[in-house]
């Protein structure tokens, strides 16, 4: 959930964005949807919002970036546009009283780059809270721009959804073979439920003859069972799995900090 | 040579359609909305039916490195279901909206009923208030007067022939198409409507101005490499290197462009596919090598 001074500040850095003739169609759209009576235009301009407003990519100074990594914690992780700021705008128009069902209700009919943005933006808004049974829906998503929005640089997940959503999230991660590292506050998400599915996955492909992704065991350590260990110790390894998998296999590894397995989710 | 389908039912299609059209040349499909073959019963279907077209259709067609479009409407067909066409009329907006969508269609007469003229007529209205191109679908029974009668009403409401495009023609109604400006589609299909022979003729007689060869390949017996492949008879038979360009790649992007939503650097800039969502029957690569393909400009 974004406080109201954090919604201004964003609204404000946002608007700051646009050139005159963008500005006006953006704060007239969102004018007529913040009316609860004409809040239901926001699907139409929603989707029209590209032949209004370019696609240019916003950069962002360091401060404008310091501030918005405090509203929303993994800003900087992914790249926004102009379109997704107006679009992150009309969804911050709408009153929290209507935004629920008018926001699920665009859900199922939002193309692909829609989707996207409207996953990005969940956050934001002050009732964030109420939309997460649509997250733990997108995660059902197998179109990969649409699951990266939601796993990616977007601090929604970890800080809504409950144990067996996240769980799932991070599984399809590994399905999906997408990276881990750009999970927000991952580290917080580990749990013991979520370490045995991983282990009895990494048994799976094991069994079948293929790899594992070398960041599974970030979620894994500190829960490692016998069988594994086991299993480990019967393989060999190389490179950079082998320095992973040595060091997870010791005791207490003081080394084992964020830093650490972001270095080896860049790598990987 | 770079190819455009700019008429294909992809829903229908395989993936190993998909990667034979993208061996082929194709860069870009033009997906319009049209029956499945059976009637819809209740508006949900539509509904779910657009958002497959702009949602996982589009994303599925990414994954082959080949760029998606679609246009929406309500078919000629399912309009003489009234009650279901009016649902089916007030959802439209709403996808006629949306980025990727180059034209109102495939609409047009079927049997050329009451109710087919009311929604033709109706999302004729539907395109002028969203500066959208039109995609005339021509009745198959009664195609003289249908294509006639077709012409008349565009022109009572006041389109231009210019932002219209009249599909399944043949070698009859292609005169009297062009004669009033109309941009004049070509479907070849392996046994029925138009032939690549036949259609090498035609581009002989009347030239490339104008003209648009696609596939309408669907769930019945179709070609999704009918462009490209009556491209390569064109060229065996003699027929200019322009004129191929322009009747399989140009006046479709010409005609479609004007909707804003069909840019060809869309897919001359650099694409990358990851296509990384496979394993355990996810999704569309099952079993397959992960890969990321890196498409430069094709040109």
């Amino acid at each position: 959930m974004s406080s109201l001074k954090e919604q201004t500040q964003f609204t404000n850095l946002a608007k700051s964005k646009f050139n005159p003739k963008e500005l006006d169609w953006v704060l007239s759209k969102t004018a007529i949807v913040s009316n609860v009576e004409t809040s239901k235009k926001f699907n139409m301009f929603f989707s029209l919002t590209p032949r209004f407003v370019s696609n240019e990519i916003i950069t962002w100074s360091p401060e404008e970036i310091k501030t918005l990594k405090n509203i929303y914690p993994g800003f900087s992780l992914t790249q926004w546009n102009k379109q997704d700021l107006t679009r992150i705008l009309l969804m911050l128009a709408l009153a929290p009283s209507v935004n629920k069902s008018i926001i699920e209700a665009f859900f199922e009919i939002a193309e692909m780059k829609e989707q996207v943005v409207l996953y990005k933006g969940l956050y934001l808004l002050e009732n964030a809270s109420e939309f997460s049974n649509q997250v733990a829906e997108g995660i059902r998503t197998n179109m990969v721009n649409v699951f990266d929005a939601i796993a990616s640089g977007n601090p929604f997940a970890q800080k809504y959804l409950d144990d067996e959503a996240w769980n799932q999230l991070i599984l399809k991660s590994f399905f999906m073979d997408r990276p881990l590292y750009t999970i927000q506050n991952i580290d917080q998400g580990k749990n013991e439920d979520l370490a045995n599915m991983l282990q009895d996955y990494v048994k799976e492909r094991w069994a079948a003859g293929r790899q594992v992704s070398i960041e599974i065991w970030r979620m894994i350590v500190g829960y490692l069972r016998d069988d594994l260990k086991q299993l480990i110790s019967e393989r060999s390894f190389e490179g950079l799995e082998k320095e992973v998998i040595d060091t997870i296999t010791q005791q207490n590894s003081p080394s084992l900090n964020s830093e650490y397995w972001e270095r080896i989710g860049k790598t990987e | 040579m770079n190819y455009i389908d700019p008429h294909i039912h992809m829903v229908s299609r395989t993936t190993d359609d998909y990667e034979n059209m993208k061996a082929a040349g194709i860069v870009a499909v033009i997906e319009p909305a049209f029956w499945l073959g059976q009637a819809r019963t209740n508006v949900g279907s539509f509904k779910d039916y657009f958002s497959m077209l702009v949602g996982w259709e589009r994303f599925r067609a990414s994954q082959f490195g080949i760029k998606h479009y679609c246009t929406i409407g309500l078919n000629s067909k399912e309009a003489n279901n009234e009650a279901l066409a009016e649902q089916v009329i007030e959802i439209l907006p709403e996808f006629l909206a949306k980025e990727g969508v180059v034209a109102v269609g495939e609409i047009g007469y079927d049997d050329q009923t009451t109710a087919e003229d009311k929604y033709f007529r109706q999302q004729l209205e539907l395109a002028k208030e969203f500066d959208l191109p039109v995609m005339i679908h021509t009745p198959h029974r009664d195609k003289k007067n249908g294509t006639l009668r077709t012409m008349d009403v565009i022109e009572e409401h006041g389109i231009s022939p210019y932002k219209v495009v009249i599909d399944h023609n043949n070698e009859e109604t292609v005169e009297w198409v062009r004669d009033r400006g109309y941009w004049a589609a070509f479907t070849i299909y392996p046994k029925t409507k138009m032939s690549k022979k036949r259609m090498v003729e035609i581009v002989k007689k009347y030239g490339s101005e104008q003209i648009i060869v696609d596939s309408s390949a669907d769930w019945g017996v179709s070609d999704p490499l009918s462009v490209p492949k009556t491209a390569a008879l064109m060229k065996k038979s003699g027929v200019s290197d322009k004129d191929i360009h322009l009747t399989c790649y140009q006046n479709a992007l010409t005609i479609y462009g004007q909707s804003g939503q069909f840019n060809e650097s869309d897919w001359l800039t650099e694409t990358t596919i990851n296509q990384a969502d496979l394993h355990e029957g996810n999704t569309i690569l099952r079993g397959q090598e992960a890969k990321t393909i890196h498409f430069k400009n094709p040109k």
